[in-house]
């Protein structure tokens, strides 16, 4: 057995040093063996995580539950062998449409973006886009580059999708701190009122820089500002054209 | 899970212990129901968050972890894989890391102001193991553990429950790296068997 396979029991309970831990990763992902050996040790530890088992306070339930309400989880994998999603949900009828077949190879990007609308159930933004086929090629150049951008957002590791609400109305906002970007969706936002527009205002450090802004009804816009910094993102109501200090009160918000 | 006979099994007896089967209610939350993922909230939090105060040794820091975990866990729910293992032996791997890194990024930060080697190595890795048992609740673990040589336990209490990767383990246990490496994978090897896993 060489020392690379050595690593599994290591690797299970974190105790490879950070390079380490690295180069058995790549070895995993070709090593079905060193996987099973992984998994039976990530039980073992489960059951010493057992032996230590305390009750949290209740306010930590709370906490977590308010952080998933309104989010909609990642759609399933298509490469991966996964369980389909039953279709309890309708929200899951997307992903359980894709035959066997074709959960097998990745999907293309118009379907792997349909796939995240209909998860987090979003209405036909993407689609917009698709329907506009007698446009002129620049604007087709435009939509590919637009699509590649959100592609880009939607297959970062680390995106996330954010709800913020607003009379009951929701907006989610898309986002990436490795791709420094975020784009924000909505079906319907209640009308801002006369002269009135919303702006989204990303938090650094506590100062709220302003951000894109756009009025009520069917959103779909990118933010302007680099969210790798941002800790979360605020709403307000300005008047039309922006501004650049936020008028109180904060409509809604959404940590990143 | 080794084959697939055994996988079942666990599983199985997994649905038996905690009912709703857990499997079930994460495949729901990956639809997006937040009351079946609450329900897998209630059945795992505490092996989860004892496991983080455990490692990361501070309430605070555990409850920032188990945020972290379960919002994870929501997002990635339609990716679980039950071929791969059990939803609680994810969560638990998902906590162990998460609180292993914490408490990493806080010891680095520290020896950067300190400027002199590792701060955590003055406790004795007999008095980990000990106060692994005082708060050890769960028989079948603590027989595991028993069947264990001592030295054995040592290596593996440092690595898992005090988060120690193997260079640390060595210096605790002031062995070469190689004699540690080879009492943590020896240990959790017995412990694989001592408690019934795979093979």
């Amino acid at each position: 057995m060489s020392e690379i396979h050595d690593s599994a029991a290591l690797y299970a309970v974190d105790a490879l040093e950070p390079g380490e831990r690295e180069a058995f990763e790549e070895h995993l992902r070709e090593c079905a063996s060193c996987r099973r050996e992984v998994a039976e040790y990530a039980e073992v530890g489960a059951q010493l995580a057992d032996g230590v088992a305390q009750a949290p306070p209740p306010s930590l339930r709370e906490d977590v539950l308010a952080g998933i309400r309104g989010t909609a989880p990642l759609p399933a994998l298509p490469g991966a062998p996964a369980a389909p999603v039953p279709p309890a949900g309708d929200r899951g009828a997307t992903v359980v449409s894709l035959d066997g077949r074709r959960r097998r190879r990745p999907l293309p990007a118009a379907a792997a973006a349909a796939v995240l609308v209909g998860a987090a159930a979003l209405g036909g933004w993407a689609l917009g886009v698709q329907t506009e086929q007698r446009q002129q090629e620049q604007l087709a150049a435009q939509e590919e580059q637009e699509q590649t951008r959100q592609n880009r957002l939607l297959g970062a590791p680390d995106v996330v999708t954010r709800a913020i609400e607003l009379d009951g109305r929701t907006a989610t906002v898309v986002a990436s701190r490795q791709a420094g970007e975020a784009l924000v969706v909505s079906s319907g936002l209640p009308d801002p009122g006369e002269g009135r527009e919303y702006q989204l205002w990303l938090m650094e450090d506590g100062v709220p820089v302003p951000d894109v802004h756009f009025s009520g009804g069917e959103v779909r816009t990118w933010l302007e500002g680099d969210v790798g910094d941002a800790a979360a993102v605020a709403m307000t109501v300005e008047p039309v054209g922006g501004s650049q200090t936020p008028t109180l009160p904060v409509v809604a918000s959404a940590e990143l | 899970m080794t084959e697939p006979g055994t996988g079942t099994g666990r599983e199985g007896r997994a649905a038996v212990d905690e009912q709703p089967d857990l499997g079930a209610l994460l495949r729901r939350s990956g639809a997006g129901d937040e009351a079946a993922f609450a329900q897998v909230y209630d059945l795992t939090a505490a092996k989860v968050y004892g496991l983080a105060v455990r490692v990361t040794r501070s309430p605070e820091i555990a409850a920032e972890v188990v945020q972290e975990v379960y919002l994870m866990a929501w997002q990635q729910s339609a990716r679980f894989d039950p071929e791969r293992g059990t939803v609680l032996a994810w969560l638990c791997t998902l906590a162990h890391r998460r609180s292993v890194d914490r408490v990493r990024q806080v010891q680095r930060e520290r020896d950067r102001e300190q400027q002199y080697g590792s701060v955590r190595a003055e406790i004795p890795a007999d008095e980990t193991w000990q106060g692994v048992e005082r708060v050890m609740e769960t028989q079948e673990v603590r027989a595991g553990l028993d069947a264990l040589t001592p030295i054995q336990r040592e290596a593996v209490s440092l690595a898992y429950y005090e988060g120690c990767s193997h260079r640390e383990v060595a210096q605790r246990l002031d062995v070469p790296l190689g004699t540690a490496k080879a009492r943590i994978r020896d240990g959790l090897s017995s412990l694989r068997t001592a408690l019934g896993v795979g093979r």
